[in-house]
């Protein structure tokens, strides 16, 4: 895990997009991955997987800056999922309600096919 | 719990406590201290101790309401979450404030 957050962007279709964070989400590293999705809701994307496989640590600054996210993303009608959480992660997101917001996956093809609707 | 969780909570927590202390405190030295313990409880349970201290204003824990993420959600202000997480992810988490300051003395198990 780096000490400077990078994020690198796939974009599977027309409005799904796929975030792969490596590094520690703060302060700085939530306001990269800020960036980079407004960036693609401002281009017709409203479906974002964050995958945090290289993520090891969130800290509760970065947790709002996640929250702020998936509120752009509720209020433009699409969706938002995270997958391949560590298990403190998943269960901080899970004791912060996150989960009823955002949908938690083990990998990245089964959020894939929630955030198309091809799967519930 | 596997070794690299205990550590993952010990680093994750011991920061929310840093980030709190340095944030809200008003400390006027700007200096937070760290001590850590490792004991045994009831003859057998091994743990790890972290102590975050300062010398700001103080505050009642009583009186910090839990965040819901609805509200956050619809509030332009989302942070809050320290406590609560740190009290989630350890084992027991003690606070004493005061006008002296604040430690927080959180308690993991093996």
């Amino acid at each position: 895990m780096s000490e400077t957050l990078k994020v690198a962007v796939e974009r599977p279709d027309e409005t799904t997009a796929v975030l792969k964070t490596d590094g520690y989400i703060n302060n700085a590293g939530g306001e990269e991955i800020a960036k980079a999705a407004y960036a693609l809701l401002g281009t017709g994307v409203n479906r974002l997987l964050l995958d945090l496989e290289k993520t090891k640590i969130v800290n509760s600054i970065g947790i709002s800056i996640l929250i702020e996210i998936l509120e752009k993303v509720l209020d433009s009608g699409g969706r938002l999922a995270f997958c391949r959480l560590t298990p403190t992660i998943e269960k901080t997101f899970q004791i912060m309600g996150l989960a009823q917001y955002a949908r938690i996956f083990p990998a990245a093809d089964p959020a894939l096919a929630w955030l198309r609707g091809d799967a519930e | 719990m596997n070794a690299v969780s205990i550590r993952a909570c010990r680093i994750r927590d011991k920061l929310e406590a840093c980030i709190n202390a340095f944030e809200h405190s008003d400390t006027p030295d700007r200096r937070v201290e760290l001590d850590f313990r490792i004991g045994v409880a009831d003859g057998s349970r091994v743990y790890l101790e972290v102590g975050v201290s300062d010398a700001g204003k103080g505050f009642d824990p009583a009186r910090v309401s839990p965040p819901d993420i609805a509200d956050k959600l619809k509030s332009s202000r989302k942070r809050g979450w320290g406590i609560k997480i740190i009290e989630s992810l350890m084992d027991d988490v003690r606070i004493e404030s005061g006008t002296h300051g604040t430690k927080i003395v959180m308690r993991k198990y093996r």
